[in-house]
């Protein structure tokens, strides 16, 4: 074993002996069968991106109708459409997005391994996916749901007309698929570290996707049992959750956000760890804090455990528990607080390049700052009464899912895009890209605010003329957002067929995964890496580092 | 005794071939016999506390008993005494995580009404609508008073 | 395949992407007792309904209870119990590459698994009988208050336990077969310790169950 190693993977040439992971084996079968941890990445990257079209497609179907006050649709169409974007957003994308994609395609490469710990369990974790979401999909075909996302009991249980119970089943499946990717992702990052990375020399996508693991290990069995029990209860009627035969259904709620509040920071924390990695590489400094950020996101995923009942203020729960759950909610924006300061300070003084990822790290920061801090206002008991189900929180959670997650996931598919398929995308129009979903979206969300303080409530398709103003911006915003995404969807596909073959490392980044080949080998690295220095050691500050000593 | 002696050439030979991982442990059957045995005195002494009627006492008895009984699969039969320590760790966040799912849920279901009194919740009127079904015995009726609460939960705020 | 020298002895059952054996199975482990985890917060859910009906209604809990039998869950503790231990047993045969115990504490393990659920079918069949069933379905007479909650608990929280014994009988034959196939040794036997894993998390459960379904006054 030697250090020599890395540097001879480094050796990018085209004539170079082994074939990288795209072109070893051919055909539909050796993707879909495939054992490889890169190529089951690059398959969940495009399952992921192609139901965020599907839930894309259905919310501008939503934001079309609300452009007149009175409703065009039926209503119980309106109600079956919001819950499929609903649904389709949250489970068959923002779950997956960054951990199961960019994570299972980074994750083994950051720790210098051949491949994740389970490979087998890896591929099944993908089919069961695909499985999960088939049962979603039947749902729609076969009458739909409109219960929303949240299958609030009695009415998913003894009221609501459609396919309630293949929706539920398809939750339940993908339950599994995502505790298993955690599941494997933990042990790797236990077992599977190269020698001489300690766990201080982890780059912090990789505490992200931990801290994620975790609560994907932890909270996704209850939401299990509960769908189980919710599929018992609307097919057999056991009374557990029915309020005629005794039941409670405010414990549905308890089971239920046991289990759907910490997957709002399974969703967002991925989306830190790769905000960190970002910022860091582009602004070509040391991250700021490395400890306090990697706590933080082990923090975020307990303390989020503790703070499911504030989606119940106004729902029949004890005035006590009330108190308990906001007096707990404002802890959990000390870690939040903790991280953003730091990328902050990472940047102050550093060479900022103004890269398509970097543009993202921006958006990311103003989006979420004001997605968190919306969050403190709804955690006061005595403002979420007023603001409860209003237009408010629908934007206050798209500020952090869309304005967290899905940027971060946007920057770090175009930070690790070269590596994934080894050509470059233009950066003037990714920076345009960037650009549009920072304005679409401000536009869409911004007027959602106004709505939602004025007392629109959400779920409605019909609303008092006074809101059309602010609805009608709201639109416009959509539509700007829409052509950004089919604007990034189009250079990133032109960039595969004729783009400029990407440079080995472009970002100058010093984590393991930049000192494979581009695209990587089928076994990730010749030989066995050794790390010796830490994540963020760029050459550059290194020569700084002494004159700072002294001084 | 040919069982000491086949235990002690087990151990031998696991002790050739063994260490592969770390804590590779072989424990010798007494223990797992002695392990059986207070596994089976404890179900017997959960069964007759049962029929002593301790009244409030009888599940905290009962599942003092279970916790021990548990402990002693975990530590023996699985191994986990003599494993690595990760794996304690993982099943002690696990009952950590089952902890909180307890007790915040249980923050909620205990102080119903305490600082706000209410005469009509869900569960006094069910208690009386229960009473009522059984003597009447018509489901269609339920289902209507289903609706009722539910409406009424949402008229609350 | 890699060809560097270091893994020039590579054992047939060590995975590619894996260095020594011992990494293998410690990984192995790791993973089981995650899942070992994500199980017991699974149940924990169905433990917490039952905490809360009978927090609101111990009255009902109270009677209904006395309507499942002692005896036939007593015993069944008993035979979960003792195949715990031909499990331990087990794993302790395949670490000492003991073939011949193996297979027979495997067979003996499937042996008291299916004795259980025999017992199982008997005991359901006489809450059928009676009309002691789940939610709507409760047609019984005599328990006071809401007993079709105490049943479906019971129902549903039995019931996955049982799915749980069966699924837990096929992946011992699966074990079985490939222990006479000659797969395991002192060598490599995570397969066996982790069935043995799930199976006495079967156990545990039962052993939580048995108290709070049939006992608690």
């Amino acid at each position: 074993m030697s250090t020599e190693v890395i540097t001879d993977s480094t050796v990018d040439a085209p004539g170079h002996a082994e074939e990288n992971y795209l072109q070893s084996g051919k055909g539909v079968l050796s993707w879909l069968f495939t054992l490889d941890h890169k190529r089951i990445g690059l398959m969940y990257l495009v399952s992921v991106l192609s139901f965020f079209l599907v839930g894309g497609l259905l919310a501008m179907v939503i934001r079309i109708e609300l452009l007149t006050p009175e409703g065009n649709l039926a209503p119980e169409v309106y109600n079956r459409i919001f819950t499929l974007h609903g649904a389709a957003m949250i489970f068959v994308f923002l779950v997956p997005a960054i951990p199961a994609s960019l994570g299972n395609f980074i994750l083994p490469l950051m720790l210098g391994a051949k491949d994740v710990a389970f490979p087998r369990l890896n591929l099944l974790s993908f089919h069961i996916y695909l499985f999960g979401a088939l049962f979603l999909v039947y749902a729609i075909l076969t009458g739909g749901i409109d219960t929303g996302w949240t299958f609030y009991t009695p009415y998913s249980s003894s009221f609501a007309s459609g396919s309630v119970i293949a929706a539920l089943f398809g939750v339940f499946i993908l339950g599994f698929s995502s505790i298993l990717t955690g599941l494997n992702f933990i042990v790797t990052i236990h077992k599977m570290r190269a020698p001489g990375q300690t766990w201080y020399q982890m780059p912090l996508f990789l505490w992200a996707i931990y801290a994620t693991s975790l609560i994907q290990v932890l909270a996704t069995p209850v939401i299990a049992i509960t769908v189980f029990l919710l599929m018992i209860e609307r097919s057999l009627g056991i009374g557990i959750f029915d309020p005629a035969m005794g039941g409670d259904p405010v414990l549905f709620q308890h089971f239920f956000w046991f289990y759907s509040h910490p997957v709002v920071y399974l969703m967002v924390l991925p989306g830190f760890g790769v905000i960190s990695e970002l910022v860091a590489v582009h602004s070509r400094k040391n991250i700021f804090g490395y400890k306090a950020i990697a706590f933080s996101s082990v923090a975020i995923s307990g303390i989020g455990f503790l703070i499911w009942g504030h989606h119940m203020f106004v729902s029949g729960q004890s005035e006590f528990a009330g108190i308990l759950f906001s007096f707990l909610t404002f802890a959990v924006a000390i870690p939040t607080a903790i991280k953003v300061f730091s990328w902050v300070a990472t940047m102050y003084k550093g060479s900022i390049a103004y890269t398509t990822p970097m543009c993202y790290v921006f958006t990311f920061l103003f989006l979420f700052a004001i997605g968190g801090l919306t969050g403190l206002f709804l955690a006061t008991i005595a403002v979420d009464v007023h603001l409860h189900d209003t237009y408010f929180v629908v934007a206050h959670f798209h500020y952090v899912m869309v304005g967290g997650t899905l940027t971060a996931f946007l920057g770090g598919l175009h930070h690790w895009w070269p590596k994934m398929t080894g050509k470059m995308y233009n950066n003037k129009l990714g920076n345009l890209g960037a650009f549009l979903v920072f304005l679409g979206f401000n536009v869409t969300f911004m007027a959602q605010f106004v709505l939602g303080t004025r007392g629109m409530p959400r779920r409605y398709h019909t609303y008092l003329p006074e809101f059309q103003f602010w609805h009608v911006i709201s639109t416009i915003g959509s539509f700007i957002l829409a052509i950004a995404f089919f604007l990034i969807l189009g250079y990133l596909m032109h960039s595969i067929f004729r783009g400029k073959k990407a440079p080995h490392n472009p970002w100058g980044g010093v984590s393991l995964e930049w000192e494979t080949a581009t695209p990587p080998i089928t076994h990730n690295f010749h030989g066995q890496p050794i790390v010796t220095r830490g994540p963020y050691e760029f050459p550059e500050i290194e020569d700084v580092e002494p004159a700072k000593a002294h001084a | 005794m040919s069982q000491a002696a086949a235990d002690t050439m087990d151990n031998t030979h696991a002790a050739e071939h063994g260490g592969h991982h770390g804590e590779h442990h072989v424990l010798p059957y007494t223990v797992y016999f002695a392990v059986y045995g207070s596994l089976l005195v404890l179900t017997g002494i959960t069964v007759l506390v049962s029929f002593a009627g301790l009244g409030k006492w009888s599940i905290p008895v009962a599942m003092a008993v279970a916790v021990v009984k548990a402990s002693l699969v975990v530590g023996y039969f699985m191994h986990l005494k003599y494993d690595d320590r990760l794996n304690s760790l993982i099943l002690v966040v696990t009952l950590l995580f089952i902890l909180i799912f307890f007790a915040m849920t249980f923050s909620d279901m205990r102080t119903r009404g305490m600082i706000d009194p209410v005469e009509d919740n869900m569960v006094l009127r069910n208690e009386q609508a229960a009473e009522k079904a059984a003597a009447a015995e018509a489901s269609g009726e339920s289902s209507e008073k289903g609706e009722e609460a539910h409406h009424e939960g949402a008229a609350e705020h | 395949m890699s060809t560097t020298a270091e893994h020039a002895e590579h054992p047939k059952f060590l995975a590619h992407h894996f260095y020594t054996p011992g990494q293998q199975a410690d990984s192995a482990k790791l993973g089981m007792w995650l899942f070992l985890g994500q199980e017991l917060l699974f149940f924990s859910g169905l433990f917490l309904a039952y905490a809360t009906y009978r927090f609101f209604y111990p009255d009902t809990f109270l009677e209904a209870h006395h309507h499942l039998s002692v005896p036939m869950g007593g015993f069944n503790t008993v035979v979960l119990i003792t195949s715990s231990l031909t499990m331990a047993l087990a794993v302790r045969a395949a670490q000492t590459s003991n073939q011949k115990k193996l297979i027979w504490n495997l067979v003996a393990t499937i042996a008291f698994a299916c004795v259980f659920l025999v017992v199982k079918y008997f005991e359901y069949s006489a809450k059928f009988h009676h009309g002691f069933l789940p939610g709507k379905f409760y047609t019984g007479h005599g328990i006071e208050g809401l007993p079709h909650l105490f049943f479906g608990i019971y129902f549903v929280m039995t019931g996955l336990h049982g799915l749980h014994v069966i699924a837990g009988i096929g992946v011992l034959i699966w074990i079985l077969m490939r222990s006479k196939r000659g797969d395991f040794s002192a060598e490599y036997f995570t397969p066996v310790e982790n069935v043995g894993l799930y199976w006495h998390l079967v156990d545990l459960i039962w052993i939580f169950l048995f108290p709070l379904l049939y006992l608690v006054k």
